[in-house]
């Protein structure tokens, strides 16, 4: 090979060299801002969650407090009216504004579970419990073998949003008669198993669909947790949600 | 050829402070970066070869690490939009030199390795550095006139 020759191959080569090495240089890059782009929208996901249920809670308390306060006042006043004149008129607006103090007891609940932060999450989960098996005629059956204690009051929200969200789920599209439910906790975790026998559905026409506000919301809480989701459903044989909380993550108030 | 050794490094210098400034990382990295260029530089300076020599292993390492640099850059602009002008500027300068130290140290690699070529080859390769030195700071140029002008406040009394 003459000297002109060997000149051309090791200029390509060394081309070729750095060619390879700006590639390279290049994925690295564009790796490392991709992923600092989806944790910068994982943060902004997160702090919109907490705002969200920030928000929920100052609603919900107005609700309760200010509103509920009010309208109590209302009705003790229209009872003493009535009793006074046996005015059926007066009677009939007292039950009216009972049953309205009611639906915005149901309304300030929805927002934010006041037992929760009094109780717990045991006392939360076990009251929502109840209020299902009274809805409606299915079958619940419930093992909460967690200490709630120590947990965070915004991680308990979480969990509590989490389960919420499943059991409305499964009450409102799987068609199920049954529910079981299981919490247990070790030192390192908290494994939270949810079944039921409705309908499930089929898992690869769901990965292929976007998912629904619902199934969004689940995730997102549960990589607020910094959980883990693990779905084992059949077509026609019911669903499995596994969840794998790290306990730590319940006790501390930081992020995953 | 001192002199030109001891401008590579406060060249190298220069640039990780223009780019500590640009993309507003941690100092953190561009100080590991100066420390592990300095250590090269010294290397290549006092160990390897004598500082009266054309120091090629630093300008190759010193130039690969402003090209990284400027491709992280780019890539940062491009991932948070093109929308602001300020953006645009450093888009440009930072293109421009990902092409010119791009070659700089491909062609400091001939130097690094000496692989006895044709004279005529050195000299081509050189008078190619000189085309891309003119594109280069005409690039630099447009990012310079690109740059905003700074909005004038005015207080109304």
């Amino acid at each position: 090979m003459d000297t002109q020759t060997t000149g051309v191959y090791l200029t390509l080569v060394t081309s070729l060299a750095f060619v390879t090495l700006l590639l390279l240089l290049f994925i690295v890059s564009f790796l490392r801002h991709q992923h600092h782009k989806m944790e910068e929208y994982k943060k902004q996901v997160f702090r919109e969650i907490e705002l969200i249920d920030r928000e929920r809670e100052r609603i919900a308390t107005d609700l309760h407090d200010e509103l509920g306060t009010g309208l109590s006042a209302i009705g003790l006043l229209l009872r003493q009216s009535g009793d006074a004149s046996n005015d059926p008129l007066l009677k009939k607006a007292n039950q009216q504004l009972e049953k309205q103090v009611r639906k915005m007891k149901e309304i300030a609940h929805g927002l934010i579970p006041f037992i929760l932060e009094s109780h717990g999450l045991v006392i939360a989960l076990t009251d929502l419990i109840e209020e299902i098996k009274m809805a409606g005629n299915i079958y619940v059956s419930a093992s909460l073998l967690i200490n709630d204690a120590n947990y965070q009051p915004a991680k308990s929200v979480h969990l509590y949003r989490i389960i919420r969200e499943i059991l409305t789920n499964t009450i409102k599209h799987a068609g199920a008669t049954a529910i079981y439910i299981s919490a247990e906790q070790d030192e390192k975790k908290i494994l939270l198993t949810i079944r039921d026998n409705g309908s499930g559905f089929d898992i690869r026409q769901l990965q292929n669909s976007s998912p629904g506000q619902g199934l969004q919301n689940i995730h997102t809480r549960i990589e607020l947790l910094g959980a883990s989701l693990s779905l084992n459903t059949v077509k026609g044989s019911g669903t499995a949600y596994l969840i794998k909380i790290p306990l730590l993550s319940m006790l501390t108030t930081h992020g995953k | 050829m001192a002199n030109s050794n001891i401008y590579t490094l406060v060249e190298f210098g220069l640039f990780l402070w223009l780019f500590y400034r640009l993309s507003k990382q941690k100092i953190v990295l561009f100080l590991v970066m100066g420390i592990i260029g300095s250590v090269a530089w010294a290397a290549d300076n006092v160990v390897f070869h004598s500082i009266w020599h054309d120091n090629a292993v630093f300008r190759m390492l010193s130039s690969i690490l402003v090209v990284y640099l400027s491709i992280d850059k780019i890539n940062q602009v491009l991932f948070n939009g093109l929308k602001e002008a300020y953006r645009q500027t450093d888009l440009l300068l930072c293109f421009s030199f990902f092409v010119h130290y791009t070659y700089k140290a491909f062609l400091s690699t001939f130097n690094v390795f000496p692989m006895g070529l044709h004279s005529e080859f050195y000299t081509r390769l050189w008078l190619i550095l000189g085309l891309i030195n003119i594109a280069t700071n005409l690039i630099y140029t447009i990012a310079i006139l690109w740059i905003p002008k700074q909005q004038e406040y005015i207080l109304r009394s």
